[in-house]
């Protein structure tokens, strides 16, 4: 078991390394030069000011040393917990820009992802259990399902922001609302929530109770299933045998999904210009601010590497068929 | 941000490859009584004959749709913001600056076709390549192959994209489509490298092995067919995968340039107040016509697998 | 089993609630849980936005890429400010200011100024501003290697001498603009890199408002407060503005901040909005003119030429371009009339003054394809088998044009300029390039045609001159330019530039004259064609404020909070609004 997870955690550091070095070669593969942008939005009519400016803001960002050199500080830095600064944004350290837009995009995605996954089992259960509820659960997950994020979102906004003007987009909280503990600042957080959270909610909940009602069904036509009926035992429990066993992948695809939800939480926030980290990613993205990006996909990285490391634990632990299996594995 | 990558494994994550690996593979070992039952079966299967229809009658009007449509896709030429009206051929009406959206949205419906069969097929060949290498294989190979799968898995797609799109002068919709065929096979690969696992300790692949039988072969001979339905039923979810991802890409700007798509459609209307100034007829369209794909992929999917399980065939 | 998930249930809510609650954490009140928190009264508050891209992060006004909207105006002020809608200079924290010599300047600050931190503003403290420059990283550093030091302080003069020719029109334009910070937390500079990275928490000035530090939220706003004390009110120089807080919120998309605008939510917005005009004409939404252009024009949008390239090179062969494009379908289809067509010289409504009839009616261009594609087959070029033009030899013509990928007016802009110019035999295509790519390629002239909108409005055209004719062509060893993209190298020009600078604004015929031959040189030679004007994009709503600025009436002011914009006459659109609810009371 021990020799398994230093596996895993060997594995998974190596994957770090090669996913991170990946991410840092983006902003230094890039054509152009990102100080260039910087400089173009500040008007100078003198161009040996400017050329100074320019030397200047090489240096901030270590533009102006040898790759390799910049690499190695790359990784030097990282240890100290440092992802570089802004170049739109100077001089904010892009840790900075992370930490504060990150709240909103864990806010998002952890009750979106967990209650998704929730209830769209439940439902899938319900859906295997009933002819009715499967004939008419099952379409509109299937419509759900296929629903770009996006599109929800866009959707959402038209009718409840534009047409009927119930719920407000754009923000997590209204403009003119003071911040600190309150339940009226917990209501206006709350209301500027919901309409993301309903469009990765709705999207992800159908894939689960699909993925839920098929998984049952193989369950219940498989060979143990039937055994245990011929023994007579009665539905309900082979049902909750099925449920039982249906779950396991579930929980694999729980760490895949984070990462697509991740996704989905990106262009959520930005149809609903919620600021988290998809809005600041995409930010980044329309300015070309390399290092912002480069700091928050290594973010993003991590926080995918350590789910699906999670997910690893727990399914070895879930399943005792996987601690055997992936032995066995080892060994061969 | 590996997370369009993704976007078709949280659904398939809970959908395909889990329920595949729950079931027992020998199922298929006996070939399905026949190819005339089991088409018997198909043409009964509502799911499946429904899915087919609403993907082929989209396929059609992809096909059609750009020869009918009376103005190019990215003309600047009619009244602007004109609700859908049959004078001038603008039957879906124009955009805020005078694009025929018919025309858009067929082309962009084109669009979708191409990046899925394209992408999802990429996908599903390098899913198939490394699942069934690293499924045979085992060991070593296993274990490097899964972490390639892992680092595709984790690595910024987004910003591969943003990089190459720096580079590559003009990006085309078989570009994206490549792109997103590189980028989306992991699920795949893991699935089908379970399979292939407890394939290659069935009997008749140890008898192929013993009877001097080359990798290829036997994987090519052995243990492809017989998860055959298998495969075709993973890659019309990479194909639905990949019309998603290519959507959301589009949407943030990262998408064809020399082209429309119906993740651009959305985009651009978006960026152009269409909501506010209730120009639904702009961002309407695509969606819904990216949702009929998918959904009736999925759905075509579901049907097929209950074609090729006989045991599924009672729900 | 239905307990246990009921629990389970329960479990998953309390979960949810935890999360939003993470969120909730995030704001700092630190006083403890209340039901009802402090907010700012809607009725005392204007809400702007259209400045902030991104995150509000920068309090440091040099950085005019970054500092948070009313930095400079709000809280820094200048010695001056100009209004470019009546070209005057307003006297603001200089009482006067007076070439007293020909090589001597003279800044007598005004008394009564007090700083945010209760210090009285002193003409030391002038001085110590403009020391500032002496860091190469300021972008005034080229006027200060000028100045004879010490600066002499005298009372409440500061007097600048100037060791050669001032540069009158960079001296008069640095005097508007540089921002007066406090000494006290501005000693902090002290090198050239730390000018750079200046950013202090709560900056001290002696404008109205001051920084409410609780209320500031870098994902989402900046609050300014209003001081009990404003010497421009105090003084009678300026109402005291009405709006108790000050509220610029970071941009959002487009479709949303329309929806903020038509919801009440913002106030003033100066993004520009596609399709903004439909809003006005139904009364929805308010803009500086009620009908077309709507907007003030801020600068002009160009297409820049490589002239180092042929055919591009030759100016008949661009003066034939600048008639093929018709940017009238751009104004009208691309911007709903939101834009002003430019003139053929380029220069703003705002130095229409300077513009020379005789001239324009002699060398400028109109739209004309027909025109322009017999004034090329005269001047040599052939046509190729197709019917377009092709270079003198015979060989075919393919221009190159970009504009930064999903700037959608400007690629809409682009394919109308493809299209037009096709009907004088003139073949472009497209080239897609994001704007990084894009960026570099003009700077380093890697470009047939670019669309491009350098300079901003200002209080002399010599900045749009300097744009134009700067030399030499700078390439340091990046190979990058900073003004001159088009890469037109026309000595005779550029002196005329650089004597505009230097000519004392006592001699109009002078600069008059010299106005008439830099314009004659651009219409003649079309080292680049003019397009369109770009507006000052503001729309504003009543719901909340009224006596907005309009193009009727006393208020002639911009209303826009856009940096280097409340220094022209943006701050008085703030001192003059007036709440819709100060009857009632609010």
């Amino acid at each position: 078991m021990l020799r398994y997870l230093l596996r895993k955690l060997l594995v998974y550091s190596l994957t770090f390394v090669v996913a991170v070095t990946i991410d840092w070669s983006i902003p230094h593969l890039m054509p152009g030069n990102p100080v260039l942008t910087l400089m173009s939005r500040i008007q100078i009519q003198n161009g040996e000011v400017a050329q100074h400016l320019y030397d200047s803001y090489m240096r901030s960002f270590n533009l102006d040393l040898p790759l390799w050199k910049q690499y190695w500080f790359f990784w030097v830095s990282l240890f100290h917990g440092d992802l570089g600064t802004s170049i739109m944004q100077f001089p904010t350290p892009v840790s900075t820009i992370i930490v504060h837009a990150m709240p909103y995009t864990l806010g998002l995605l952890i009750p979106a992802t967990l209650l998704s996954w929730y209830v769209g089992n439940k439902l899938g259960a319900l859906a295997a259990r009933r002819k009715v509820l499967d004939n008419s659960l099952l379409p509109v997950g299937y419509v759900l399902t296929a629903t770009p994020y996006m599109w929800l979102a866009i959707l959402m906004s038209f009718l409840f922001a534009v047409t009927w003007q119930v719920l407000p987009v754009g923000f997590a909280y209204d403009p003119t609302a003071g911040r600190g503990w309150s339940l009226s600042f917990g209501l206006d957080l709350f209301r500027h929530w919901l309409l993301p959270f309903l469009s990765l909610f709705l999207v992800s909940c159908g894939g689960w109770a699909i993925g839920m009602r098929n998984l049952i069904i193989y369950e219940l036509e498989s060979d143990y299933a039937h055994y245990l009926e011929s023994l007579g035992a009665p539905r309900k429990l082979v049902r909750k045998y099925a449920f039982r066993n249906a779950l396991l992948p579930q929980i694999t695809g729980l760490a895949l999904a984070l990462g697509a939800v991740i996704a989905g939480a990106l262009v959520t926030e930005i149809v609903f210009s919620y600021p988290g980290l998809g809005y600041q990613v995409y930010r980044a993205i329309t300015n070309q601010d390399y290092f912002v990006i480069q700091g928050i996909f290594l973010f993003i990285i991590v926080g995918v590497l350590i789910a699906n490391f999670v997910v690893d634990i727990v399914y070895v632990i879930v399943d005792p068929r996987t601690r055997i299996g992936m032995q066995e594995g080892g060994q061969a | 941000m590996s997370a369009p990558a993704n976007v078709s494994t949280v659904r398939e994550g809970g959908e395909l490859p889990a329920g595949a690996a729950s079931r027992a593979p020998d199922e298929e070992a006996k070939p399905v009584s026949g190819l005339r039952e089991t088409l018997y079966f198909a043409v009964r299967n509502k799911k499946l004959v429904f899915g087919l229809a609403v993907t082929l009658s989209m396929l059609a009007l992809a096909i059609v749709g750009p020869i009918i449509a009376r103005h190019p896709p990215l003309e600047y030429g009619g009244r602007l913001s004109l609700a859908p009206t049959t004078h001038g051929g603008y039957w879906l009406g124009t955009t805020l600056l005078g694009q025929d959206v018919f025309s858009q949205f067929v082309t962009g419906l084109r669009m979708a076709f191409i990046v899925g069969v394209l992408g999802g097929g990429i996908a599903a060949v390098v899913g198939m390549v490394v699942g069934f290498t690293a499924g045979y294989r085992g060991g070593i190979v296993d274990e490097l192959l899964n972490m390639l799968t892992n680092v595709v898995l984790v690595i910024p797609t987004f910003a591969l994209l943003l990089v190459l799109a720096a580079y590559l002068q003009a990006r085309g919709i078989v570009t994206e489509a490549i792109f997103i065929g590189l980028t989306s096979w992991p699920w795949a690969a893991r699935a089908v490298r379970a399979q292939t696992f407890s394939l290659t300790s069935r009997d008749f692949v140890s008898l192929a092995r013993l009877s001097g039988s080359s990798s290829r072969q036997i994987i090519f001979k052995e243990i492809a067919p017989n998860m055959s339905s298998y495969l075709f039923m993973m890659f019309i979810l990479l194909f639905g995968g990949a019309i998603l991802i290519a959507a959301t890409l589009d949407f943030i700007g990262l998408g064809p340039s020399n082209t429309i798509s119906l993740g651009m459609m959305m985009q651009l209307s978006v960026q152009n107040a269409a909501l506010q100034l209730h120009l639904w007829w702009w961002f309407l369209p695509p969606g819904l016509a990216i949702m009929a794909i998918v959904g009736s992929l999925y759905v075509m999917n579901v049907g097929l697998d209950e074609v090729f399980n006989p045991r599924l065939r009672s729900m | 089993m239905i307990t246990r998930r009921k629990r389970a249930a329960a479990g998953w809510v309390l979960a949810a609630v935890g999360a939003i609650a993470v969120i909730a954490a995030f704001g700092t009140g630190g006083a403890g849980a209340t039901w009802q928190a402090k907010s700012y009264p809607r009725s005392q508050t204007l809400i702007t936005s259209g400045t902030q891209w991104g995150n509000v992060v920068s309090m440091n006004p040099f950085n005019t890429a970054t500092y948070a909207a009313g930095t400079i105006g709000l809280v820094n002020e200048t010695l001056l400010r100009y209004d470019p809608l009546h070209n005057t200079y307003i006297s603001w924290l200089a009482k006067s200011t007076k070439w007293t010599g020909p090589k001597q300047y003279t800044v007598v600050v005004r008394s009564g100024v007090t700083w945010s931190d209760g210090k009285t503003l002193k003409a030391s403290d002038v001085a110590f501003n403009v020391n500032l420059a002496r860091f190469n990283t300021s972008q005034w550093n080229n006027l200060y290697q000028n100045l004879k030091l010490p600066i002499q302080v005298k009372g409440n003069s500061v007097i600048f001498s100037f060791k050669g020719t001032p540069n009158y029109v960079q001296w008069q334009n640095m005097i508007w603009n540089m921002p007066m910070i406090s000494p006290v937390q501005g000693k902090t500079i002290k090198t050239a890199q730390e000018l750079t990275t200046y950013n202090p928490h709560n900056p001290v000035g002696t404008g109205p408002y001051k920084l409410d530090t609780s209320g500031y939220d870098v994902t989402t706003r900046v609050v300014w407060v209003k001081r009990d004390h404003w010497w421009a009110s105090d003084q009678k120089v300026a109402p005291s503005p009405a709006p108790k807080y000050v509220i610029d919120l970071v941009n959002t998309s487009n479709t949303n901040s329309l929806a903020a605008v038509l919801t009440g939510v913002e106030d003033l917005n100066n993004n520009y909005l596609p399709g903004v005009n439909k809003l006005v004409d139904s009364g929805k939404v308010q803009t500086f003119f009620p009908k077309a252009p709507y907007m003030l024009s801020a600068n002009t949008a160009w297409l820049e030429p490589n002239t180092t390239k042929a055919p591009l090179n030759d100016p008949v062969f661009r003066k034939a371009l600048a008639m093929s494009i018709d940017v009238n379908k751009i104004v009208s289809d691309d911007y709903q009339n939101l834009v002003l067509k430019a003139s053929p010289t380029g220069l703003l409504p705002t130095w229409s003054k300077y513009v020379n009839a005789k001239a324009v009616k002699t060398f400028g261009f109109k739209h004309n394809p027909a025109a322009a594609k017999s004034m090329l087959l005269k001047a040599g070029y052939k046509t190729d088998g197709s019917g377009m033009i092709a270079n003198k030899d015979g060989s075919k013509i393919d221009l190159e044009i970009a504009v930064p990928q999903g700037w959608s007016d400007w690629e809409a802009a682009r394919d109308m300029i493809i299209a037009s110019a096709k009907q004088a035999g003139i073949r472009i295509h497209a080239k897609v390039k994001d704007y990084n790519a894009w960026q570099s390629d003009r700077n380093t002239g890697k470009f047939d045609l670019v669309v491009d909108n350098a300079y901003q409005i200002s209080d002399n055209p010599w900045t749009y001159w300097n744009g134009i004719f700067h030399l030499p062509i700078i390439t340091s060893g990046t190979g990058q330019t900073f003004a001159n993209f088009e890469r037109y190298s026309n000595q005779a020009a550029w002196k005329l530039t650089q004597q505009l600078d230097r000519t004392s604004p006592s001699e109009t015929a002078t600069i008059k004259s010299l106005n008439n031959s830099l314009q004659t040189v651009l219409m003649k030679d079309v080292p680049m064609i003019p397009l369109w004007y770009n507006g000052i994009w503001a729309q504003m709503t009543s719901k909340y404020w009224t006596h907005w600025p309009a193009a009727t009436g006393g208020r002639q002011y911009i209303p826009a909070m856009w940096r280097g914009y409340l220094q022209m006459t943006g701050i008085d659109t703030i001192t003059h609004v007036k709440s819709t609810r100060q009857a009632t009371g609010g």
